[in-house]
């Protein structure tokens, strides 16, 4: 895909009908879109994302889209059009994309909007022929997944958030669109909801009345398990979207003087306390597999030693081993004679007591009595070591448990020192206020995520017990045999198509994961690595000097946009060349990047390590980036890939600010102008 | 549950009549894998298209 142009009508501080045009030259992927801040670097981005998929990322919401002026300018019950219009081309066909909005002028500045926005997308094929595409929301999906759009379309000022535990959901959601997993997902639903309603259905009516009875329980269960299933997704959406909420407000709480320091050791001593948690689980895990190999011997007591001790005693009185071999007192009796030169005949006395050793001795007694009597000996030290191993183990987790108490005091203690730090200033206390509320909102959802997840798990043995209650009684009734047999494949196969889904997704995060860790050392430079974690956590680790594997809980904001952005450009890469593979599933795609201010809180070492990396993220890369974070390192690292530059020139009251090429005083009004080229 | 490594594997534990229909139920949702969301005509299409080959199967 290459996105040749961006047209904005009326798209808030872009007034009347505006033009951005990219370079159609492949061999030079680079645009760079010049201006300074509040000149609309940011809109653009959200006119990219409103254009394709109606949605945007502004902090006051989509209810100002519309610029100010042209609703200054036009007359009350009028109407004011508002579109965005994208060209672009892709597999040989060139399209045209154009989402608009109309609004009527009520009075004042008021409007209000004329229906839901419109979308239009046509394209002239590989033949030269016009066609408009029915599902255009569904065509761009193909193009460009909405779901992925975060990757492609971002702003480097908030970046560091996809590092962030709280991004989890995004990264896992990110692996399986690649993939295609959501077919699998849509899969297993289908399977189980209406197919198997269907064929419970069927069975209903091909059964007697137990059958129907039992067929109703199960419906019913799966419907109250249904809707269990859905609140606690939804709850762990809210406890998701509380997160994000919550981290934004950490962030922005940094930002202020009088609770900057107090914010910065909360989260690094809530890193620590995710760090020991880690550890406690290791612990456990260590303990578990211990039990599970040597647990056996804690119920051992003093047996062991008892029954060395028989043993040895029996050892010593010359009991055991049997002194004489089987073979030998066999080989006496074959040629009749004792050891002594007496002939031991049939009947003999002789014979029959050299017939008592026969029986007396035992083949293979003297082996299992040497190697018993060895593991005996062992057993008591295995069974030291054990205890010793579990003892060093509950002793280490019950320090990392009373260090975590510790810091939650100091976290408590912070949380005092905010509330006075609130009183000086009037945005630090609201933040404080709203994080307070999150808190409680996250403690409530917790709880209820529990209570649900408990209540799914005791639903879904119910629904198991049915399910075979079914089976039988269906098993019993001749003609529903052939229905049940379909239900029995239906389980079967949703349980396969389970397992590929498992396999996929692991692969996946495996392979992104390598391909993290690659650009992420090609840019970092100090002995970290990075890996997505099983739980699709986006985590930097490094070594210890006894060589374990340690969690780094702290990143500085650079290092977690080195992090994101190592994840972005794995995203983009692998979706190419999961788009070359030939699959059911694999979507995929060749993707353009949009990247706002991606060099932010970045030193200037990193900014160039970065900057080098940029031309070989995507084929094509539109860049927006003011002056300052443009001259030097960037632009010699980029400069050789850029094609075209375009300047974005502000206008508006300065108050007091000192005009310049891109910043100029207006007519009154606030508004931007797109000029090709680039002023240095 | 412990995850198998590789389909591979999946196929190995699976029973050929369960594998095919798995294949033809995938396949029959990649036809609808650019649908941002399924509309409940794209639904009844694909449920009743599963039951057929779940028909086809015992019989």
């Amino acid at each position: 895909m290459w996105l040749k142009s961006l047209e904005l009508m009326n798209f808030r501080q872009f007034h009347g009908c505006q033009k951005l045009n990219f370079s159609p030259d492949e061999s030079k992927g680079i645009t760079v879109v010049h201006g300074e801040n509040g000149s609309g670097k940011t809109t653009l981005l959200n006119a990219f994302k409103w254009g394709f998929y109606e949605v945007t990322s502004f902090d006051t919401g989509e209810d100002n889209l519309l610029n100010e002026r042209a609703i200054f300018e036009e007359n009350s019950g009028n109407t004011i059009p508002m579109h965005v219009e994208i060209e672009f081309s892709h597999e040989q066909r060139d399209y045209k994309l154009k989402r608009l909005q109309n609004f009527k002028k009520t009075s004042g500045m008021e409007v209000t909007s004329i229906g839901n926005p419109t979308l239009e997308l046509s394209y002239v094929d590989e033949n030269g022929k016009y066609k408009s595409e029915v599902e255009g929301d569904n065509a761009i999906n193909k193009i460009l997944p909405e779901k992925l759009h975060t990757y492609f379309f971002f702003n480097g000022e908030r970046i560091e958030k996809l590092s962030s535990s709280a991004s989890t959901q995004q990264i896992s959601e990110a692996i399986k669109n690649i993939m295609g997993l959501e077919i699998i997902e849509r899969a297993i639903e289908h399977l189980e909801k209406p197919v198997k309603k269907k064929l419970r259905s069927e069975s209903r009516k091909s059964g007697g009345q137990d059958l129907e009875k039992v067929t109703n329980n199960v419906e019913k269960i799966a419907e109250l398990l249904q809707g269990k299933t859905t609140e606690l997704s939804q709850a762990q959406n809210n406890l998701q979207q509380y997160e994000i909420d919550y981290e934004d407000i950490t962030e922005r709480l940094k930002l202020f003087k009088e609770s900057s320091d107090l914010q910065a050791e909360e989260g690094r001593i809530n890193d620590e306390i995710v760090a020991k948690r880690d550890k406690i689980r290791q612990n456990e895990a260590e303990s578990r597999t211990l039990i599970s190999k040597n647990g056996f011997l804690a119920f051992f007591n003093d047996l062991a030693d008892e029954a060395y001790q028989s043993l040895e005693g029996r050892r010593k009185k010359g009991e055991l081993p049997y002194k004489i071999k089987p073979q030998f007192v066999e080989d006496l009796l074959e040629i009749g004679k004792c050891i002594c030169g007496t002939e031991v005949p049939l009947g003999s006395d002789g014979r029959e007591k050299l017939e008592q050793y026969k029986s007396n001795s035992i083949p293979g007694l003297e082996d299992a009595f040497n190697s018993t009597t060895r593991d005996l000996a062992t057993i008591g030290k295995e069974r030291g070591r054990l205890f010793s191993g579990l003892e060093r183990i509950t002793n280490l987790t019950s320090e990392l448990n009373s260090e975590i108490e510790d810091k939650n005091k100091r976290i408590e203690a912070i949380k005092l020192l905010l509330d006075k730090a609130a009183k000086s200033n009037d945005n630090v206390a609201g933040l404080v206020n709203k994080k307070k509320d999150l808190e409680l909102s996250q403690r409530e959802e917790l709880k209820k995520i529990g209570f649900l997840e408990a209540k799914v798990l005791e639903m879904q043995a119910e629904q198991k017990k049915a399910d075979a209650e079914h089976e039988e009684v269906s098993k019993q009734n001749q003609l529903s045999e052939k229905i049940s047999k379909k239900i029995q494949l239906a389980d079967e196969a949703k349980r396969v198509i389970g397992e590929i889904y498992d396999v996929l997704s692991e692969q996946t995060r495996t392979e992104l994961s390598e391909l993290v860790n690659k650009i992420f050392k090609g840019i970092i430079r100090k002995q970290y690595w990075a890996e997505i974690d099983e739980d699709y956590t986006l985590q930097i680790y490094k070594e210890m000097p006894n060589g374990e594997k340690q969690l780094v809980p702290e990143k500085s904001t650079g290092e977690s946009q080195i992090t994101s952005l190592s994840f972005i450009a794995s995203i983009i890469k692998l979706a190419k060349e999961k788009s070359e593979t030939e699959n059911n599933f694999f979507r995929g795609g060749i993707y353009p990047i949009v990247m706002d201010s991606p060099f932010g809180s970045l030193d200037d070492e990193y900014r160039e390590l970065v900057a080098g990396g940029i031309p070989d993220l995507a084929g094509q890369i539109i860049l927006f980036a003011s002056s300052s974070q443009w001259k030097g390192e960037v632009e010699r690292a980029c400069k050789q890939n850029v094609s075209n530059h375009i300047s974005l020139i502000y206008h508006g009251n300065l108050k007091g600010e000192k005009s310049s090429i891109y910043k100029k005083e207006s007519d009154g009004y606030e508004y931007t102008l797109i000029e090709d080229g680039y002023y240095e | 549950m412990t995850t198998k490594k590789n389909t591979s594997e999946i196929k190995d534990n699976t029973t050929d009549e369960v594998w095919t229909l798995v294949n033809q139920i995938l396949t029959v949702e990649s036809d609808y894998k650019e649908r941002i969301t399924l509309t409940s005509d794209d639904e009844r299409k694909i449920t009743s298209e599963i039951l057929r080959l779940l028909d086809r199967s015992v019989e």
